[in-house]
């Protein structure tokens, strides 16, 4: 479903993302995991076509990231690193709005929008502006719209950061939802726990490159240590 | 490029500003209600028939009685003082507007022609109020001083008309008065600066505020092209922008023909304004480009800003690039005027002007109407350029 080849972002002489590649099938859940500034975020507005790379490429859903960015938009469904939502406007408003950008019709997209806000525990303050919402209501709309049209790959920058235990659990379910939908899922974290928990596979990301990639057991093994935060010092002291 | 979802951008705009209590204030509440008051409320106040100006007199005999007749109406409230006060304190003080002391034997410069009286005034001419109880006063010394030139001519057996060996006639070939200024400064300046700046609150808030909130991030991951998005938020930009332009205008309109006309202070500003249906429409369209090409210009220097506050440095100066070129034209003359119709902002405010003093020549129509359009042509198409720009959109 996600095919990196060698995918690379340079800023001037600064180089964010070197050489990533990697691939993600359907009904995974693909771990990103690095310290602040490893480009995690980077690789994620890449593949999300906010930055267009400077080397390599990716298709998403049979689509080239350069070629057909916007059928690669059509195809995914992003949560920023910040949750981005619009103060003045209600969860319902917001899943709206991002539905009929989709090119969804009006009448479904009503009624996934009150499916989904039930789903997230949000029926009655979906017309609650969310300007008053807590961090942990805002990340829940955030994740609501990323799949409103119900793409085939989500992109998941940091889901739970800055999330108290019961909001990252709610989260946490979700996203194993979507797994066993079949989603290809791609989530960016520095959370060892979360990562352990969730992902299938792990691409471990140091000053733009990746420095060691596999399912946790496949890590275990190449670095000769249990745990994985171990295993990710190890890997990025390297 | 895909029409509804250009709608659906606009529609959540529109909805957004709505909803922003600082959009309300800066495109309804400030040019209907807050510019009228403070344009006009000092003109009310200090106005002579609401409230008439107080002015102290020190007479020592009552030969000037006459002359103070003269004066004392209903603009004037005249008080008599004594001798021992300090006039000039009282008018420093502000007790009174204007101090006068009149000479004794005032009625002496009926008696011969070589008599001449003089009336020591006290006046605050930094004081608005002031400066209008000493045009009242000067006024009425210039109706009593003709009245003894009247008396001393007939003694001398001459008619009135000796004094005036030339007359001028007035013969106005425009509107004149205070509608004249109003047309020609006022509404073009005012039309001018809210078609810029009336959606700048906007503009800085739906780019550089997107980028500072993070919301931008979330809407560049859509299918909609960033042209779309641009121009969803654009529309949304010139109609707040055209919609503050008139509740300028209508708040300057009732404003001038409430307060000016409930002051007195001459016709109301509207008064005997007719502009026709095709110079309506040439104001429209010359405040509808000038709300476009400033909408542009805004949009891309805004959205290079990280956050509200950097646009708001870097667009407020532009209020002035329309202030000056506007007030600059009421001293330029036509021919100088003439040259400049391809300057951008000029072009669009001779097109207002000329519109409202129905002196449209076709040819200058064109000339500032076409340069005008390209402009705002170039303007947009930057915008666009600059929101497909990842240097320009990835600078958080």
């Amino acid at each position: 479903m996600i095919r990196c080849k060698s995918l690379t972002k340079k800023f001037g002489e600064f180089t964010a993302v070197d050489q990533v590649s990697f691939d993600v099938g359907n009904g995974e859940v693909f771990g990103l995991l690095g310290p602040n500034g490893a480009g995690k975020t980077t690789t994620m507005r890449l593949l999300s076509t906010l930055l267009r790379p400077t080397g390599g490429t990716a298709t998403i859903a049979g689509h080239d990231l350069l070629r057909e960015p916007r059928e690669v938009r059509a195809s995914i469904g992003v949560l920023p690193e910040d949750a981005g939502l619009y103060d003045r406007l209600t969860p319902k408003e917001h899943l709206l709005y991002y539905g009929r950008l989709h090119g969804m019709h009006e009448d479904s997209l009503s009624k996934r929008a009150d499916e989904l806000l039930d789903t997230m525990e949000l029926t009655d303050r979906a017309n609650t502006k969310v300007g008053d919402f807590s961090k942990g209501m805002k990340q829940k709309v955030a994740l609501l719209r990323a799949f409103i049209h119900d793409p085939p790959v989500l992109l998941l920058d940091e889901p739970t950061a800055g999330l108290d235990v019961m909001s990252a659990r709610h989260i946490h379910a979700f996203v194993e939802r979507f797994r066993r939908e079949g989603k290809a899922i791609v989530i960016s974290t520095h959370n060892m726990t979360e990562a352990q928990k969730l992902c299938s596979k792990i691409a471990i990301i140091d000053r733009a490159k990746v420095v060691g990639m596999g399912t946790v057991k496949e890590l275990q093994a190449l670095t000769s240590q249990k745990d994985l935060e171990n295993i990710f010092v190890q890997l990025v002291t390297d | 490029m895909n029409a509804r979802r250009i709608g659906v951008i606009a529609a959540k705009e529109l909805k957004d500003a709505l909803r922003d209590r600082r959009t309300i204030l800066a495109m309804i509440l400030i040019p209907i209600i807050v510019l009228p008051i403070l344009m006009f409320l000092p003109v009310f106040l200090a106005s002579p028939e609401r409230n008439p100006v107080r002015v102290a007199v020190i007479q020592t005999d009552t030969s000037s009685d006459d002359f103070l007749a003269t004066l004392s109406s209903t603009q004037v409230h005249i008080v008599r003082i004594g001798r021992e006060e300090n006039i000039t304190r009282l008018v420093q003080d502000g007790d009174y507007e204007l101090g006068m002391i009149l000479p004794p034997n005032f009625s002496r410069i009926f008696e011969g022609p070589d008599e001449t009286a003089t009336i020591t005034v006290f006046v605050d001419q930094s004081s608005t109020r002031g400066t209008i109880a000493f045009s009242l006063v000067q006024d009425a010394v210039t109706e009593y001083a003709k009245k003894v030139v009247e008396e001393r001519l007939a003694q001398t057996g001459l008619p009135p008309e000796a004094l005036n060996p030339i007359e001028t006639e007035v013969r106005t070939v425009s509107v004149t008065g205070v509608g004249a200024i109003f047309l020609v400064i006022l509404l073009p300046l005012f039309l001018g600066i809210y078609a810029v700046t009336g959606a700048m609150y906007f503009i800085m808030d739906t780019t550089a505020g997107e980028k500072e909130r993070k919301t931008l991030e979330a809407l560049l991951t859509m299918p909609a092209t960033r042209t779309e998005i641009v121009l969803g938020k654009f529309l949304i930009a010139v109609l707040i922008a055209l919609v503050s332009s008139v509740l300028a205008i209508t708040g300057m309109m009732t404003g001038a023909v409430f307060l000016v006309g409930a002051a007195g202070a001459g016709e109301p500003a509207a008064a005997g304004i007719a502009i026709s249906f095709t110079n309506l429409m040439l104001i429209g369209l010359a405040t509808l480009v000038l709300a476009m090409t400033s909408a542009s210009i805004e949009m891309v220097v805004s959205i290079f800003a990280r956050s509200f506050k950097e646009a708001q440095n870097l667009l407020s100066p532009l209020t002035i690039v329309v202030v000056v070129p506007a007030m600059a034209m009421q001293y330029m003359s036509e021919q100088t005027l003439r040259s400049l119709e391809l300057a951008p902002i000029l072009n669009a405010m001779l097109i207002i002007r000329d519109a409202l003093l129905n002196k449209v020549a076709a040819a200058n129509l064109a000339i500032e109407l076409a340069s005008a359009f390209v402009y705002m042509v170039i303007a947009l198409a930057i915008a666009i350029r600059i929101f497909n720009s990842e240097k320009a959109m990835a600078r958080y």
